[in-house]
């Protein structure tokens, strides 16, 4: 049995090795800075690299702390709440602050970005499909 | 121009059906407004390859590119990411040279 989804936004992310790469501006007060994330269905939240927080201003170990599993073992990361916008769309969603300055990964993940958004990927082309999670069907 | 108050103030007086007009006229227009960003090279793939192309020379710094244009480099963000600013752009790209990946597994918690 088909099911059918709409999706107002198209990002076509390559098909290179460099992963499923999306656009990030990430805001606090009057600052804001842009980098690229991959999309990381496995993180249960967005984790940024600590530098961004010093970018922004940002106390990081004033956020909400939390230690996060890796299969090597893990790390400590710290949580605040930012504007994070990816392909047009903006959130106001809690985000992740590694501690460690070495850590290197900078990811979406299922709360504050999936959990926003309705998604499809197509692989084999490097296409990435996204609506907002309460988007009205855009009828045709 | 009205105010926001003022917008609230008429949108109470709707019925539910024009409620729901309303609020799928706003989706729509986010959602062009969205697709237009998105769709305008906002996808950042001239930065990353002028990333992959210059990695060996910058791996370790951090660069702020404004498309294949390097803007400052350095080994502190936030003195790059300032450079930027001062040099006019408002919200500058800023990124650390990493070593280029081997196939990985997340698999986080």
């Amino acid at each position: 049995m088909p099911h059918d989804l709409s999706f107002s936004v198209l990002h076509d992310y390559g098909t290179s090795d460099e992963g499923i790469v999306v656009p990030v501006t990430l805001s606090s007060g009057d600052q804001s800075v842009d980098f690229t994330a991959r999309v990381d269905t496995g993180s249960t939240f967005c984790v940024f690299k600590r530098a961004y927080a010093d970018i922004l201003g940002i106390d990081i170990e004033a956020g909400h702390y939390v230690r996060l599993g890796t299969v090597t073992g893990g790390f400590d990361a710290y949580g605040h709440t930012l504007t994070l916008k990816t392909l047009g769309y903006s959130f106001d969603v809690m985000v992740y602050f590694a501690k460690d300055e070495a850590f290197t990964r900078t990811v979406l993940g299922r709360r504050g970005w999936l959990d926003q958004v309705r998604l499809a990927l197509v692989e084999y082309e490097g296409k990435l499909y996204l609506s907002k999670y309460d988007e009205a069907e855009i009828s045709s | 121009m009205a105010t926001l108050e003022q917008i609230l103030e008429e949108v109470r007086a709707l019925s539910p059906e024009e409620r729901r007009r309303l609020r799928q006229a706003l989706d729509r227009e986010e959602a062009t407004q969205a697709s237009a960003s998105a769709e305008n090279g906002s996808n950042r793939a001239r930065e990353q390859q002028w990333v992959a192309q210059h990695r060996d020379e910058y791996l370790g710094q951090w660069i702020a590119l404004d498309g294949d244009h390097l803007i400052a480099h350095g080994h502190d963000a936030r003195a790059v990411y300032t450079s930027a600013r001062e040099a006019g752009i408002t919200v500058p790209f800023v990124v650390r040279v990493e070593a280029y990946d081997e196939p990985s597994m997340g698999g986080w918690q």
